[in-house]
């Protein structure tokens, strides 16, 4: 998995950026996301041209852009990435806000030229800084209902022309659509749609190069879902994703109150000593799809929330946050790594493993510090003296099953004991219900009964 | 024309239901939503608490429903759909609690049903994806509760009308049950080709689907005629407030922040020729006693204006 954070979450000073890279280097993070937003705008040439035509019908003085982010500006930024060998591989393209109203009807065809322009700009500068996957926006800006595959269809072709390395990757992302303020499910919003919009653009290439110079076409599209436009949109994330399926290259992780576009921490829109985001359904759904690509923690409304003072502070915090949702995203990771397992910890998290992962990685015992479970079982897995994990058989694996995670992985360092994963049952497959386990028949069960 | 309709909670009494349903009448509405899960709130089910309304025979309802339907016959008002008692699982609560609903409440709900005259009851689909696993999971136990009552449904004439619900997160509403029309509509059809009978269709609720960010024209679309019953009411896209519609706004325009122009759309092109039935008792709740009527008079004028718009 790459673990990034969005360049613009963090505190990157595009006027020094080498003391910030050097900064994120240090917390741990190992690559950001490129944000070509900082350097060039759509939006922002349509409104320098308007103003030029208003300056030509007035008789008035020119407007003269003298943007202190040119060309030069950029290469500086994208020479301190490469003095320090901190190459990001994935970028993301100017995106234009979904609540955006222009008064003229004639200026959404105007900002749509102008954002494939600037786009294809884009992807040539990003190809050329080494990024292989370069997230874009679709165009949504006064498009009529109904001809919204029509238009993108176009968009996203010119785009993959527009591609000069055979390895780049257009990664289309999901967003909300502002209706009357309410932010609704928009355009790339619905999974199965979603999917077949990558579908039908990867055939389409495909065709073209074919009919070309009859190369292969390649996988040109593929998906980048954002955590925070699903739930701005209240959606079941866990079936988005599985609706899309290894299409999913990156996930934007950040947090929002479900009304408000912010970008927040993960966590940290909580209530009631909760976080109001639905991370088990994006966990669940991570899980599902074995999610292995760009993993985007991006957090700016955070970040710039906290005084300077303490914003290096949060640096270490954001590489533990991709670190935890790695860690959550893969948890079998270390369960397969291992020839055999056992446990340590005979609580409560042991007996959520039995239940969840016990019959696919069946551990040969669990263990644990209370003297006086030891020789007990635990359903029906023996509970035995941690010194027993000494007489493993090579290759094993001891997984730790209670949340003192670093007290017991001292204590088996001090053992001897190197081969040490993780679990953890805040995200679980299924939950424990009683009832329901003895209600509810096994697969196989039901399909005996048809 | 499509029938307008409101429920009956906060309306009809049982003392005297005829009133209310004269009232109602008078207040512009042909149809009514009977609101029998007013008779076993799901505040009480989610406290694992009964009561002994459904201790009663069917015979016993029926004739504890006897001047209901007169009343509304009387009045003129057609009972055009029902809402069963609601949650019918619920987690965590004892097994005896789960077996009365689904095997007491739920069967004796149809037969009332039946009663009325009433072609459509709606049930809640089970909340269970947290506990199972996954949105299909949670719907093959739902689907087992519809299966028990799928044979009574096609004796009976009932269509079993599902409902797209939420659930909430830290108090944040999410997608619940049956939010995707996609699936939904390939769930019903299977359902009623094993039944050779129009055992299940859907209800549309507007309230949950503008909480949820759901584009209304596309999934109205996709159901099509499946489409049989709806609960017609507005929210602030926070809460599941049960208003009336066009009352929220989110910017300085002032224009609806629910997308009505959307659901008139889908609406027209589902091919919809019911009842335009509002899910608006807190309303009554709200308005003071004496501006029932008024309240209840501008309820059904939008319903007229929305039917117009259709």
């Amino acid at each position: 998995m790459k673990k990034v954070c969005a360049m613009t979450s963090s505190i990157f000073c595009f006027d020094k950026p080498a003391p910030s890279i050097r900064q994120l280097r240090e917390a741990g993070i190992g690559s950001v996301m490129f944000d070509y937003s900082p350097f060039c705008s759509a939006l922002g040439l349509l409104r320098l041209r308007q103003r030029m035509e208003e300056a030509e019908r007035t008789g008035e003085e020119k407007p003269r852009w003298t943007p202190k982010r040119d060309a030069a500006y950029y290469e500086r930024v994208t020479e301190a990435f490469a003095e320090q060998n901190f190459y990001p591989s994935i970028a993301r393209l100017p995106f234009i806000d979904v609540r955006l109203q222009l008064e003229e009807p004639e200026e959404y065809a105007e900002l749509s030229e102008l954002t494939i322009k600037v786009n294809k700009d884009c992807i040539a500068a990003a190809e050329a800084f080494g990024c292989t996957h370069i997230i874009v926006q679709p165009l949504f800006a006064g498009i009529e209902r109904g001809q919204e595959w029509e238009v993108n269809r176009e968009f996203f072709l010119t785009l993959a022309a527009a591609c000069k390395r055979p390895e780049t990757k257009i990664l289309l992302i999901n967003q909300c659509v502002d209706r009357n303020g309410h932010l609704i499910r928009g355009i790339c919003s619905d999974g199965r749609e979603a999917a077949a919009w990558v579908d039908a653009l990867n055939k389409e290439v495909a065709e073209r190069y074919d009919a070309v110079d009859g190369a292969a076409g390649n996988e040109r599209f593929d998906f980048c879902l954002d955590i925070g436009s699903c739930n701005l949109c209240g959606q079941n994330i866990q079936s988005m994703a599985a609706a899309l399926g290894s299409r999913i290259q990156a996930v934007i992780l950040t947090e929002n109150d479900g009304q408000r576009p912010a970008k927040l921490l993960p966590f940290t829109n909580a209530y009631n000593r909760s976080s109001t985001m639905n991370w088990l359904g994006v966990i669940r759904g991570l899980r599902e799809i074995s999610f292995d690509g760009y993993l985007i923690l991006e957090t700016i409304d955070t970040t710039v929330a906290f005084s300077p003072l303490l914003q290096p502070y949060l640096y270490p915090l954001y590489g533990a946050m991709l670190d935890y949702f790695e860690m959550q995203i893969q948890i079998e990771r270390d369960l397969k790594k291992y020839r055999q397992i056992a446990l340590f910890g005979a609580g409560n998290m042991c007996r959520n493993y039995l239940k969840c992962y016990g019959d696919k990685y069946p551990p040969l015992f669990t263990c644990d510090n209370n003297p006086k479970l030891w020789g007990t079982e635990l359903e029906g897995l023996a509970v035995k003296d941690p010194q027993e994990l000494k007489n493993l058989p090579e290759n094993s694996g001891v997984i730790i099953c209670n949340i003192f995670y670093r007290e017991i992985e001292a204590q088996l360092r001090e053992m001897g004991i190197t081969n040490i994963g993780y679990f953890n049952d805040e995200y679980m497959p299924s939950f424990y219900f009683d009832r329901l386990k003895r209600e509810i028949p096994d697969e196989e069960e039901e399909e005996a009964e048809e | 024309m499509l029938r307008i309709g409101v429920q009956t909670k906060n309306v009809i009494t049982d003392e005297d239901p005829e009133a209310g349903f004269r009232l109602l009448k008078q207040t512009g509405f042909s149809a009514v939503d009977f609101s029998l899960n007013d008779y076993l709130k799901n505040s009480s089910l989610y406290r694992s608490e009964l009561n002994t309304f459904f201790d009663r025979s069917v015979q016993e309802l029926e004739a504890f429903f006897a001047p209901h339907k007169k009343g509304a016959e009387a009045a003129g008002i057609v009972i055009g759909q029902m809402h069963m008692p609601y949650p019918s699982y619920v987690p965590g609560a004892d097994q005896e609690i789960n077996d009365y609903l689904w095997n007491v409440v739920a069967p004796k709900s149809m037969s009332v049903c039946a009663y009325l005259g009433c072609p459509y009851i709606v049930i809640h689909g089970f909340k269970l994806a947290y506990f199972l696993g996954s949105e299909e999971k949670e719907w093959q136990e739902t689907e087992k509760f519809i299966e028990s009552l799928a044979p009574y449904a096609k004796e009976m004439g009932i269509t079993i009308c599902i409902e797209n619900l939420y659930e909430g997160v830290s108090g944040h509403i999410l997608e619940g049950p049956c939010c995707d029309a996609v699936k939904a509509a390939e769930r019903i059809d299977r359902m009623n080709d094993k039944y050779q009978a129009e055992v299940l269709g859907f209800c549309f609720d507007t309230g949950h689907a503008n909480l949820v960010g759901i584009d209304m024209e596309s999934f109205l679309e996709t159901l099509g005629s499946r489409l049989k019953v709806l609960h017609v009411h507005d929210n602030d896209g926070i809460s599941d407030l049960h208003q009336i519609p066009f009352t929220f706004t989110k910017t300085r325009e002032n224009r609806p922040s629910t997308d009505w122009e959307g659901f008139v759309r889908g609406l027209r092109k589902a091919g919809y020729g019911g009842t335009l039935s509002f899910e608006t008792a807190p309303v009554l709740s709200s308005f003071p006693e004496a501006m029932k009527a008024d309240a209840l008079a501008f309820i059904a004028k939008i319903g007229a204006y929305l039917a117009g718009c259709i």
